[in-house]
């Protein structure tokens, strides 16, 4: 697909204001905004053009683009293979990095790469079902809490919260989160917490949905969930200002 | 009856587990602590022949019939020396599981499954930060000390399992 | 392993009544995040990013296997014909829920493929991004973190059996095969010091 910048029609002026009646395109076709919808009709000369171009087919049969996304059934697969994965994930960024934070961000960075393309599968899925896209921060949450957290792992999330001391900030809660399921931390690392892949997933889902956000993870166990770990979502400052023109 | 203790011993026949229950009469309280000890006799002399007869015992069971065409392998299961019992299971991948018990305690094959398929499986197995292989490097010289099962988890859940068996005391 | 007998070849009970599932698409995602990140790591150096997820696999084998064992119970396998059919019909369904082909046994019965349905839980989703980097469709073998896994799981129930890829339909193949050589059985280990 990338091979095609040389076929792209381009416009013959460099700017909308200084065409002119005159300015036809280079090749003859194509919108001209300063003649209207005239200039679209269906001439010899424009069915020429089109009839001329050579073009390369960019969908071959096993394209896994002609394959439905949407209305097709999810696999599952055992848990254990994808414990077995990301232990090893773990374990090549522990090498390569240069102290648990460090790692973290590793962490955080594979998993903003999932989350930037859950968000696209599960939208075009979802959406159409909920017929609805999200502009709101606590809808936009609503639905990474809701619906994303229960496709991509299973079941909602715990809790949501909003942070009462500090602005733009939310918490997301689970309390049996399942990356972490299979890993205790052995003392040489300290507080690493490998839900700082998943804070990863919901940071790419969030900034792809123009929701630009900080998002980090917090081992806060309670009597009973060990594991439970607060996802803290801080919002870019200019969302607020955007949230308060939706109002 | 009683259990005396509990070993583990890798494909690379070193004993990365050992505990050994305390059973003295003076601890008659309800006090679940355990008592005994935890990986202090891996490289004992005890250990290392407990390995060498067990070694002895699989290798005879092996040339006592013939296992190409033999359907079920002929596994050393346990043997009895004196007053005490040894209760042994091999896993397909050469992991040996060992209680030592007393003379009156019959089978214990399916505790020994317990332990492995379930308590190693998921405390060491499943729990990616933990070791599987216990060999420090490959040319670890005699009396060399090797890796153990240190994981806090897998002491204590096998603790409990092992003392809440009827078996145990 | 007393009940090794009954349920040998019952792979669709166990998955169906004894694993813990979850979304494939995650894997999927999460294979590809990592896969991607080698690839920049090496420096689109595509042999070093096959040795290292082959180095993963391996080490993912290891443990996988216990795992396989505590789950199914099977005992040793007579034959290696015998354990390839064990690695398709209840390894791969129980951790990937899919049963590849076992195809081209050699005359002495000591390799043969095992080809992959496509799309695969590892593969969904994928393409190899060939117009920009040509050399990626001949040397990235996107899933040799199969063949590493299959190496490690084999060599601990004492099996020394040489794993590759050999067509992979992400690179524009046929199908997917991978081809799998016995070399020899492990012998168990002596205690230092002794024959």
């Amino acid at each position: 697909m990338s091979n095609n910048d040389n076929d792209i029609i381009l416009a013959s002026a460099t700017s909308l204001s200084t065409l002119t009646i005159n300015d036809i395109s280079k090749d003859g076709f194509g919108y001209n905004p300063s003649v209207g919808p005239q200039s679209n009709n269906i001439t010899q000369e424009t069915s020429n053009y089109l009839l001329s171009k050579r073009t390369t087919s960019i969908t071959s049969p096993n394209s896994i683009y002609d394959k439905s996304i949407i209305n097709k059934k999810t696999n599952e697969i055992s848990l254990s293979s994808l414990s077995f994965l990301f232990c090893e994930i773990v374990n090549w960024c522990h090498k390569s990095s240069k102290g648990i934070q460090d790692l973290e961000t590793r962490l955080n960075g594979l998993g903003y790469t999932v989350g930037q393309k859950y968000i696209e599968l599960i939208k075009l899925r979802e959406g159409f079902k909920t017929n609805k896209r999200e502009i709101k921060i606590i809808e936009m949450l609503q639905f990474i809490h809701g619906i994303f957290w229960k496709s991509i792992f299973g079941k909602t999330a715990n809790e949501l919260e909003q942070s009462q001391d500090v602005s733009n900030e939310y918490m997301i809660i689970d309390n049996s989160p399942l990356m972490s399921k299979f890993i205790s931390i052995p003392k040489e690392y300290g507080e690493l917490n490998c839900s700082a892949f998943i804070a990863g997933i919901i940071e790419g889902a969030l900034d792809s949905s123009g929701f630009f956000a900080n998002v980090t993870a917090h081992s806060m166990a309670i009597p009973g969930f060990p594991l439970r770990t607060v996802f803290l979502i801080k919002f870019d400052e200019s969302l607020s200002i955007r949230e308060s023109l939706r109002r | 009856m009683t259990i005396y203790s509990f070993h583990i011993f890798d494909r690379h026949c070193n004993c990365i587990y050992n505990r050994e229950y305390s059973h003295s009469s003076s601890d008659n309280n309800n006090n679940s602590t355990t008592v005994g000890i935890v990986n202090k006799n891996n490289d004992s002399n005890g250990s290392k022949l407990l390995f060498g007869i067990l070694y002895s015992l699989k290798s005879m069971s092996s040339k006592l019939i013939d296992e190409e065409t033999s359907p079920i392998p002929n596994a050393l299961k346990s043997f009895t020396l004196g007053k005490f019992r040894i209760h042994y299971f091999e896993s397909l991948t050469n992991l040996k599981f060992i209680l030592i018990t007393d003379i009156n305690i019959d089978n214990l094959q399916h505790i020994l499954w317990e332990l492995y398929s379930n308590y190693y499986i998921k405390n060491c197995i499943q729990n990616s930060l933990s070791p599987i292989e216990f060999k420090i490097s490959d040319d670890l010289k005699e009396n060399e000390l090797t890796g153990k099962i240190n994981n806090h988890n897998f002491i204590h859940q096998t603790d409990q399992f092992l003392q809440s068996l009827s078996v145990f005391n | 392993m007393s009940k090794s007998s009954n349920n040998r070849y019952n792979g669709d009970d166990i998955w169906k009544n004894n694993t813990e599932k979850i979304n494939s698409e995650l894997f999927t995602l999460t294979y590809g995040s990592i896969v991607s990140q080698l690839c920049r790591d090496f420096n689109h150096n595509y042999h070093e990013v096959n040795n290292q997820l082959d180095k993963m696999g391996y080490n993912i084998g290891l443990r996988l296997i216990e795992e396989f064992l505590a789950k199914t119970g099977v005992g040793r396998c007579s034959t290696f014909k015998e354990t390839v059919e064990v690695i398709s019909k209840l390894g791969f369904k129980i951790f990937l829920n899919i049963t590849p082909q076992i195809e081209n046994w050699s005359s002495d019965n000591k390799s043969c493929s095992l080809i992959l349905p496509d799309p695969n839980p590892l593969t969904e989703f994928v393409e190899l991004p060939n117009l920009k980097d040509a050399e990626i469709l001949k040397e990235l073998w996107y899933s040799q973190i199969l063949c590493g896994v299959l190496r490690g799981a084999l060599q601990m129930v004492q099996l020394d059996v040489d794993v590759n890829f050999v067509k992979d339909t992400l690179r524009g193949d046929d199908k997917t095969e991978i081809r799998l050589k016995l070399n020899k059985f492990l012998k168990d280990e002596v205690p230092a010091g002794e024959d």
